[in-house]
């Protein structure tokens, strides 16, 4: 699976050494983290290995949320950093615009420290991709 | 709160402090939280903590007690839930993976593991190492328990959908550990779910323990020699806990019953004598009652299986 490796690095910058200990896996049009011996584990009625960190999608690649809140801090680019306003809006599952001279494409996004998803920034539009199940109204930060 | 007659009947002979644990139930329980420390280091959780008034707890250093009036719906809408750095978990459901003590690089089977709390946990004991069959045979089940893989951030977990009573043959002597938290009658939930005893009769007990029987044989079944099998219920019937464990000892010679303990939890020992066992050995199997520890009730023994 060096395509997912090497999308991490050109994308984010990433480094390979980050995704040393696990492995990869796809099916369907998902990509599956995890490590060696859950990827081994093998018989009837398997629902899921490790977790989902990514999807090949009609452009190419389209990280998870789950992903980059997992491997997220690794990375050195391409990343929008929220206020705290931007931040509910976000985890409310709206779009956000930004006025930002930044290329398209997926961005990972950073309140504080922390990796919170991803969001697709376009034409100064950040599409929201928090999935619906994971979105809330946030509350005491 | 209106208790069954028959279940006081049954539980004043066998509860200390029958009265203190009466007003326990009637009590609302504080809130408690496990950081995940998958996601969160040191400095994090220091972070984390500062927002909320809390008690440690001893038996596991990322398990705290709120001590403030807080609700799971408020806490599900914190930043620090969202990104999977909290769960929220009742102390007594903790206990069963520490007792399991899983090691980095093992295998180990949770044969009944939706919601995923103790898979959770035993990922993060096991710093995301090794594998971790985590096994549900209720499909609707299954998506929470998937949902909380996720967000906690699991990645040596394998989610099966088998009924339980196929792992002993489908992979003898394969697991280094196995943990049986058997679907139970509940009991040790009432204080949170008054519904519990809308079904509560003998004849559930009975059907759940036949269930449990069938259960705790594949979990044996599919440890390796020298592996160990925690079993736990969150009810309080002899039939559900003493009377499952009694049933193995005497089906295999090499099950070892082992001492459990649990630093900072007051535990009673197994009962030894109930229709239809008496056994001095199931002493070493713990009870643990929410008057005692504030925390749903829970049964857990260890058992060995001898090479």
């Amino acid at each position: 699976m060096k395509k997912i490796i090497k999308y991490f690095k050109e994308e984010f910058d990433i480094d390979e050494e980050v995704f040393k200990d696990y492995q990869f896996y796809e099916y369907k049009d998902n990509i599956y983290i995890m490590t060696e011996e859950a990827k081994n584990f093998d018989c009837e009625k398997i629902i899921r290995k490790g977790i989902r960190i990514a999807r090949i999608v009609k452009n190419g690649i389209k990280p998870t949320t789950d992903g980059i809140q997992i491997f997220g801090y690794y990375a050195k680019k391409n990343i929008i950093y929220l206020n705290e306003e931007d931040l509910k809006k976000v985890l409310l599952g709206q779009d956000l615009h930004l006025e930002l001279e930044i290329p398209e494409g997926y961005k990972i996004l950073f309140y504080k420290n922390y990796p919170i998803g991803i969001g697709y920034f376009r034409n100064k539009k950040l599409k929201n991709q928090i999935p619906r199940s994971r979105r809330i109204n946030l509350i005491d930060i | 709160m209106k208790l069954p007659e028959k279940f006081i009947l049954r539980y004043e002979k066998i509860i200390p402090e029958f009265t203190l644990f009466l007003k326990s139930l009637e009590k609302k329980r504080k809130l408690s939280i496990r950081i995940n420390s998958l996601k969160v280091n040191k400095r994090m959780m220091e972070e984390i903590l500062k927002k909320y008034d809390y008690e440690s707890i001893t038996f596991y250093p990322y398990a705290f007690r709120l001590k403030s009036e807080r609700d799971e719906f408020s806490i599900g809408n914190t930043l620090e839930h969202f990104l999977g750095y909290i769960y929220v978990q009742d102390i007594a459901s903790m206990i069963p993976p520490i007792v399991l003590e899983p090691k980095k690089y093992e295998k180990v089977l949770d044969l009944t593991a939706a919601p995923g709390s103790k898979t959770t946990l035993i990922s993060a004991i096991m710093e995301n190492t090794g594998l971790i069959v985590a096994n549900d045979i209720n499909i609707d089940r299954l998506k929470a328990l998937t949902g909380n893989i996720d967000r906690m951030g699991c990645l040596n977990v394998v989610i099966t959908n088998l009924h339980g009573e196929r792992f002993g043959n489908l992979f003898p002597e394969y697991f280094d550990k196995v943990l049986l938290d058997a679907p139970c009658s509940s009991e040790g939930t009432i204080s949170k779910n008054y519904e519990v005893l809308n079904h509560w009769n003998e004849l559930y007990i009975n059907k759940m323990a036949k269930i449990q029987k069938n259960l705790i044989i594949s979990a044996f079944k599919s440890l390796k020699k020298d592996g160990i099998l925690v079993y736990s219920t969150c009810t309080f019937a002899p039939e559900e806990n003493e009377g499952v464990i009694d049933f193995l000892l005497r089906r295999y010679d090499n099950a070892l019953l082992e001492e459990i303990n649990i630093p900072g939890i007051k535990t009673c020992e197994g009962i030894t004598e109930w229709e239809g066992f008496k056994n001095e050995e199931l002493k070493r199997c713990v009870r643990i009652y929410p008057h005692y520890n504030e925390c749903e009730g829970f049964f857990i023994a260890r058992i060995r299986k001898l090479p």
